[in-house]
């Protein structure tokens, strides 16, 4: 089933949570709304499932128009951020709830509840109440319950957002590896870059209602739309400095950085992600003010003119504090900026 | 765990018992504060107008007594208490012996019932009460008897209404005097009586005759009884019958049948109605949903004769007259001799005849004394008061209460007997019966 | 250690003399005036000590009336007053308009005086211009004399008692309803569940134990009525004492009566069954 979000736009009196926002999401793919607090990707996914109604706008599941249709009758599974599991009923109860209210045979229910059970593996928990479950079990317990009724679409709301580091990932990967299992459409909310981009077949990054891009990961990461976009994903944070371009030379602060590009002359924002500086014979000399080493990468600090860069390297390099070393940028990987954030290329 | 389930279990039975608890926490009122005993002004006995004694007072002068003050524990309100204050007040001002009386508000008769029962548990009765005779069989013996000081000390005995006389010598020695007295007597709207030609029954074919043009011309009740013990005691008396004595009921005979018969006959034909959801006839009557009713003396205040005239008549009689008296007498508990005495000033003076005429006068209570009725002052007043007229008519056979142990709640049987049966609609034999076995239940256990 | 809980004892201790003085002993002491028989509290005099009172209990028409009328006032208001409140809170509980002001209403009667309500509702079940009638009257049903027959004095009680019970009622389910996460009620409609089954399966289970105390909390105070029935008839007990319950018996015995031993012997047994029954009600509660 794929899905078509069209004109949609969510309105509190003046302002915006979603403001005319346009998506096709295919059939399978599994997609990932990224954004910080209050850009409207949950407002968004509460839409889509129905529990919240659009000022404007439709969504389209396949070819039938649901934008005034009930949660209920939908077709959808939703995770919430919370799980939301029924607390007084069994693990069993809750994924064959859905199905219960279907009105499908008790016995029938339960064979397709432990299936699902098993799907995601959480065999031998059926009789136990959700208060008796790790935050991990719960969760997938919620999924269970989601997907038990054969949906359409899977929605997930932060699914990853109250679990610690380590299940974090390991969940991902459950969902990842659920979704492609099933093969169901599933949009799921974040803001968390590197979750989306580890799991998302595309994402959307969303900023105040509007999406800024929407683009599989990979290019996303390399070719951002706007500085929103480039700052957003990458840790650690994209570089971003404000340079000179004179006769196609792109200066920083006096320093050189790049020669021949087709750009105008004028001043420009700039963006240098740190893995894309390279030591180099020739370059521009700098001192290191600050070394800081994270198990595999040495990150560190310095400065051109009052500007300050951060660089990543491997961490054979042995560079201490206040060394100097040369740096340059590699190849084609200054983004450039026009005066209202939108990307010029990358030099 | 046990632990906790044996704390719930107290925890639990608190909460039961909190409603007897509270109560019994009354517990032991001590007597209020007496305000120091400031002596009054001593005036001379021959200026002293006519609130200490007139005549007869070789006894008086020297009696001896000293200043002191007196508790006295009342349960009148609003103008009642008034008029109580302003007479204590003048006697206060007035006496030549320096006694004050104090005098303390115990809220209604309930309240004051039961405190006096809880302070004679604790022996801290007060001077003086307000009582009726049925509240005090409990603790006759704290009552002090006033017998020798009537006999040396009154003007004339004889001078109290006789009624009131027998109901304080129930205890068989005098207890008490009487204070605020009342009667019953019929109510009626003499707008509707005049328009169908009635005028106020005066006996009991009268009142049939009467409750007969009442239903068929205006279909509703002609009377109704805001007691109906009360009722029950002067009709068996009216009919020349027996009530009740301590061994049991004296009505199971003929002519107790005769009585509850006429009493069956008048509700089932819907003659009279019981008071009901309505609680008091006076709103009954005030409605012009009742042509008359019987009711104390001192509702008379609570009718509201809106475009009607209320005429009031005395009880109806058969072959006997009877009128239910209420109201308390004073009683003393003193045990204190000079004291004794000094309350005893203060009753005299209440009870002399002008004391007595401006308290009726002034409460709409009835006087005590014969000669009060008779006075230019009251019947002056009578002639524009119809209640006191009605009053007057029949007091000559004022009945009281009966006092002994077990009679507040042979009456109580007695009203919730009949209420029943008149509501079973049920026929004079059977509601003979009930009355019997109800009182013989009580008094003979 | 030892003087930390020497302290604590001290803070306690004017506490506990109230509660021992004003509790305990009368407590104790009704208990054992149940036994005396004859007594006569003031002179302190009683014939002898024994069953006497519990027989002449047992033998008394009014006290045997008195304790069915409480039973079945206890049966009918108890859960009706917890069925209708849980409505209202439910009701109340979901978005509709002027909820502040409807909460209010409901909350009125807690905060008003029982007497004032006992006028008002006798206003309301007169029977010939009260309010109940003449809505009965648009549906072309008689006069019925609410008051003054006995049989209908049960129900009225009922009536009036369930309406003032409700109050304190939807009032903490009200609470309890706020501690429902409504992602619940999200997740519930996504799962296509019928109302009435949001109701059972999530909503009741929810405020289970609002529910039980509701039901605890209200079976005892339902066995100590008496200021309705007070308030309801002027200080009677119903026409023909139809009304009389346990409480009122006790109240008639001890201070109008002066039946001390009696009263007392009565108001061990009120305190027994709901001794019982609140103990049966705590173990059906673990259960679960």
């Amino acid at each position: 089933m794929d899905i078509r979000i069209e004109n949609l736009t969510k309105a509190y009196g003046d302002f915006k949570a979603v403001d005319n926002m346009n998506l096709h999401i295919a059939d399978g793919e599994l997609v990932g709304l990224l954004g910080p607090s209050g850009c409207g990707k949950s407002t968004t996914l509460f839409m889509l499932a129905g529990l919240s109604d659009p000022t404007s706008g439709s969504i389209y599941f396949g070819d039938k128009n649901v934008t005034k249709v009930a949660p209920e009758d939908r077709e959808i599974g939703l995770v919430f951020q919370n799980y939301a599991l029924y607390p007084h009923m069994t693990v069993e109860e809750n994924i064959m709830f859905p199905l219960i209210n279907r009105k499908v045979k008790k016995a029938e229910a339960r064979e397709r509840a432990n299936e699902m059970a098993k799907l995601v593996q959480l065999d031998g928990l059926m009789k136990r109440k959700p208060k008796a479950l790790s935050g991990g079990q719960q969760q997938r317990v919620a999924i269970a319950r989601a997907l038990v009724k054969k949906p359409e679409v899977l929605l997930l709301d932060e699914p990853l957002s109250n679990l610690d580091a380590k299940l974090r990932i390991e969940t991902r990967e459950e969902i990842r590896r659920i979704q492609q299992e099933v093969k169901i459409t599933t949009i799921f909310v974040t803001h968390d870059q590197e979750e989306a981009m580890s799991i998302s077949d595309r994402i959307a990054v969303m900023k105040s209602g509007i999406v800024q891009q929407y683009e599989v990961p990979q290019t996303m990461y390399l070719n951002p739309d706007n500085l929103f976009v480039a700052q957003f994903l990458g840790m650690p944070q994209v570089n971003t400095f404000s340079v000179e371009v004179k006769s196609g030379n792109i200066y920083c602060n006096g320093a050189l950085l790049r020669s021949g590009c087709e750009l105008k002359d004028g001043t420009y924002t700039a963006g240098i992600r740190p893995e894309s500086f390279e030591i180099a014979q020739d370059g521009i000399t700098v001192k290191a003010t600050h070394v800081r080493m994270t198990g595999r990468d040495l990150l560190i600090h310095f400065s051109i003119g009052d500007t300050e860069f951060r660089i990543l390297v491997h961490s054979d390099l042995s560079i201490k504090e206040g060394d100097e070393f040369t740096i340059r940028a590699r190849k084609n990987q200054i983004m450039i900026f026009d005066a209202d954030e939108k990307s010029l290329g990358k030099f | 765990m046990k632990l906790k389930k044996g704390l719930a279990v107290a925890l639990t039975a608190t909460m039961a018992f909190s409603t007897l608890t509270g109560c019994s926490n009354n517990g032991s009122n001590n007597e209020t504060t007496t305000n120091g005993t400031t002596p009054s002004e001593t005036t001379s006995v021959a200026e002293s107008t006519s609130a200490t004694e007139t005549t007869g007072n070789a006894v008086v002068a020297d009696n001896g007594i000293e200043p002191c003050t007196i508790e006295f524990w009342h349960a009148m309100s609003n103008k009642q208490e008034e008029e109580l204050t302003a007479l204590t007040d003048k006697f206060n001002a007035e006496n030549e012996y320096g006694i004050t009386v104090n005098l303390t508000n115990q809220g209604a008769y309930k309240d004051l019932s039961s405190k006096l029962t809880a302070n004679a548990a604790a022996d801290t009765l007060p001077d003086l009460a307000q009582a009726y005779n049925n509240w005090l069989s409990a603790y006759s013996d704290k009552l002090v008897h006033l017998d020798d000081f009537v006999a040396n000390d009154f003007d004339n005995w004889d001078d109290i209404v006789a009624g009131y006389r027998d109901e304080n010598s129930q205890f068989g020695f005098i207890s008490g005097v009487p204070f605020n007295k009342s009667t019953y007597v019929l109510f009626y709207n003499k707008t509707m009586f005049d328009e169908l030609g009635l005028s106020a029954p005066l006996t009991w074919d009268e009142l049939l005759e009467v409750a007969k043009v009442i239903k068929d011309e205006k279909g509703i009740e002609a009377i109704g009884w805001d007691d109906l013990a009360g009722m029950f005691q002067a009709m068996l008396v009216q009919n020349g019958c027996g009530y009740i004595d301590e061994t049991g009921a004296l009505f199971d005979n003929e002519k107790g049948l005769e009585t509850v018969e006429y009493i069956m006959n008048l509700y089932n034909n819907g003659y009279a109605r019981l008071v009901g959801e309505d609680k008091y006839f006076s709103n009954v009557i005030s409605n012009q949903l009742i042509a008359s009713y019987v009711g104390s003396s001192t509702g008379a205040s609570y009718i509201t004769a809106d475009g009607w005239e209320l005429g009031v008549a005395p009880l109806v009689s058969n072959t006997e007259m009877a009128a239910n008296a209420a109201g308390t007498n004073i009683v003393m508990f003193s045990q204190d001799t000079n004291k004794q005495k000094a309350a005893w000033e203060y009753l005299k003076f209440l009870t002399s005849a002008e004391s007595t005429t401006e308290w009726a006068m002034a409460t709409g209570y009835l006087p005590v004394r014969t000669s009060a009725y008779e006075s230019e002052t009251y019947q002056t007043f009578m002639a524009t008061d119809p209640t006191s007229v009605a009053a007057y008519s029949q007091s000559a056979y004022f009945i009281s209460q009966p006092a002994f142990e077990g009679s507040y709640d042979v009456m109580t049987a007695i009203s919730n007997t009949l209420e029943e049966q008149i509501l079973n609609e049920a026929d004079a034999q059977t509601t003979l019966d009930a009355l019997v076995k109800a009182v013989n239940d009580i008094l003979q256990k | 250690m030892e003087k930390k809980s020497m302290k604590g004892y001290i803070y306690l201790m004017p506490a506990l003399i109230v509660i021992l003085l004003f509790t305990a002993y009368p407590l104790i002491r009704a208990f054992l005036m149940s036994f005396y028989e004859d007594y006569n509290m003031i002179s302190g005099e009683y014939s002898r000590i024994g069953l006497g009172n519990y027989k002449d209990l047992f033998g008394d028409k009014d006290f045997t009336k008195a304790l069915r009328n409480t039973s079945i006032y206890v049966v009918f208001v108890v859960p009706c007053s917890i069925a209708l409140s849980l409505l209202i809170a439910v009701l109340l509980n979901s978005n509709i308009k002027c909820q502040g002001l409807f909460q209010t209403i409901f909350f009125l009667p807690y905060v008003t005086s029982v007497i004032a309500i006992g006028l008002v509702w006798s206003w309301i079940f007169n029977s010939n211009y009260g309010l109940l009638n003449i809505i009965l009257s648009w549906f072309g049903i008689d006069k019925v004399q609410w008051l003054n027959k006995p049989k209908y004095a049960l129900p009225s009680l009922i009536i009036f008692s369930v309406w003032k019970s409700m109050a304190f009622d939807i009032l903490i389910f009200l609470a309890g309803l706020q501690t429902i996460p409504k992602d619940l009620y999200n997740a519930s409609r996504v799962d296509s569940t019928p109302r009435w089954r949001v109701f059972w399966k999530i909503t009741v289970p929810g405020i289970a134990p609002m529910i039980s105390y509701a039901f605890i909390m209200g079976f005892i105070s339902a066995f100590k009525v008496y200021n309705e029935v007070f308030s309801l008839w002027g200080g009677k007990a119903g026409p023909a004492n139809s009304a009389i319950t346990v409480v009122y018996y006790i109240y008639d015995k001890f201070y109008n009566s002066h039946n001390y031993g009696l009263a007392s012997a009565a108001a061990v047994i009120l305190f027994l069954i709901i001794l019982v029954l609140t103990i049966v009600q705590r173990m059906m509660g673990r259960k679960k």
